[in-house]
């Protein structure tokens, strides 16, 4: 077995990685193959539109690497279900928009495999408190 | 020797580094906001403060230091500002600001690069390393500057292994390179034997890359590269190469197939196994190729289409 020599996280645009930042100095400083991991990641990811896919990264010893993708961040998930860009610059006192507590239990549902949480509803309250503190009023 | 400056083409740009302190809480919307200002993501990791559990994390972006930076780094102030005052406890703090200039990232790989032979007869050797090749051996000598293809990918190397058996089996004498790279698959017709060569790619870097590839295996006689958009091509080849993504290949399906000469041989690679290796062979036999053969590897498919 390989040995493990420590792992990068990345949040990367889907279909979009380059060897720009954050990505070319991330891996460049680790000694993996830029050019390769873009490839891969481009070639799993190209199916989800321009939606923000976190990335971890393995890196090993002889400088070879392996990566997992997890679900979108749950912000990305809200603004994607509200056709939003962005959230407010300014949550405490502007709201961008509502969402209803169905369309929570829905992201909810697609973001437990990399949740820390129980059940559905533990993870409602987490994707709750994102929905917030991005400015979205949540519809109870 | 490791090519010092792969941006001949251009200066290298100047970046603006933001490194921002968060809590678990306060981690995703500054992750997303960030990465909707630096448009091409960030990286998080654990805050080095020796507490494994910790539930601090720093996120890091960077933002083009050009006309839109002043704009861009107010907006994150007032966002980063505005969550402080929502989380008192955990709030978002800006630990670090610093300029860094672009440079080509892959330098700590390169010296790792060694050569490699990737198939029954084709070498890759980076162009500052020494090879003493067998007879009937051909060695591309490969700069990777800041462009795909240095024969290490598994798709790189099943494109090869495609191009090596359809030049043992009839040489073509024109080929056209698609989204060229380094511009390793061109190269390798070129010393198969392929009298004339077009590479083309959409990304500058890759072109300048391909370029000093054609001058080092000195077959700037019969190759050339630029930064062309394929529908503006109309002239036929025998022979055309594609090493891309999935989307790339199905959206270009019609435009390849029709820049095919009759009996021309097309190689397709870069899909993954399952549903993009399906659809990818339903697609291009809908237009009226035929699957000469197919190549697997690690995960990776290659095709190669016979019109």
């Amino acid at each position: 077995m390989k040995k493990i020599t420590g792992y990068i996280k990345l949040q990367i645009p889907a279909g979009k990685a380059n060897p720009s930042p954050p990505v070319g100095p991330a891996l460049g400083q680790h000694g993996l193959n830029i050019m390769e991991f873009c490839k891969a990641f481009n070639a799993k990811t190209q199916s989800e539109g321009d939606t923000l896919i976190p990335a971890v990264i393995t890196v090993y010893a002889d400088r070879s690497f392996s990566f997992i993708t997890k679900t979108p961040p749950a912000s990305t998930l809200l603004f994607k279900a509200l056709s939003l860009d962005k959230g407010s610059s300014n949550p405490k006192q502007e709201r961008v928009a509502t969402i209803s507590s169905d369309k929570i239990r829905e992201i909810a549902e697609q973001k437990m495999p990399d949740l820390n949480a129980y059940d559905v509803d533990a993870a409602m309250k987490i994707i709750m408190g994102t929905a917030r503190s991005c400015g979205i009023t949540v519809e109870v | 020797m490791i090519q010092q400056n792969p941006f001949k083409h251009r200066s290298p740009r100047s970046w603006r580094k933001f490194t921002i302190q968060v809590s678990n809480k306060t981690a995703d919307p500054v992750a997303s906001f960030l990465s909707t200002l630096t448009g091409s993501g960030v990286e998080n990791n654990l805050a080095e403060n020796g507490n494994k559990q910790s539930k601090t994390e720093t996120i890091t972006g960077y933002l083009l230091e050009d006309h839109e930076l002043d704009e861009n780094k107010g907006q994150l102030h007032l966002f980063l500002d505005q969550l402080a005052g929502r989380f008192p406890d955990f709030p978002p703090v800006l630990i670090k600001e610093e300029s860094i200039q672009e440079e080509d990232w892959s330098q700590t790989w390169k010296t790792h690069f060694k050569p490699i032979r990737l198939t029954k007869r084709i070498v890759i050797k980076p162009s500052w390393e020494k090879y003493d090749a067998d007879d009937d051996q051909i060695v591309i000598d490969i700069d990777p500057g800041m462009a795909f293809g240095t024969g290490h990918h598994a798709s790189t190397r099943l494109a090869l292994e495609l191009i090596e058996k359809s030049f043992a089996d009839n040489i073509s004498p024109s080929v056209l390179d698609v989204g060229t790279g380094t511009a390793i698959l061109g190269l390798a017709c070129g010393l198969l034997g392929a009298e004339k060569i077009f590479g083309i790619d959409n990304d500058q870097d890759a072109v300048a890359a391909a370029k000093e590839n054609i001058k080092i295996n000195h077959l700037q006689h019969i190759m050339s590269a630029d930064n062309v958009d394929i529908q503006t091509i109309s002239e036929p080849y025998q022979l055309i190469l594609a090493n891309i993504t999935h989307d790339v290949l199905t959206a270009m399906a019609p435009i390849l197939v029709k820049l095919l000469q009759n009996s021309g041989t097309l190689i397709l690679a870069g899909i993954l196994e399952g549903s993009q290796a399906d659809s990818i062979e339903i697609l291009y036999k809908k237009l009226g190729l035929t699957v000469v053969s197919i190549r697997h590897s690690e995960e990776w498919v290659a095709f190669r289409f016979l019109k």
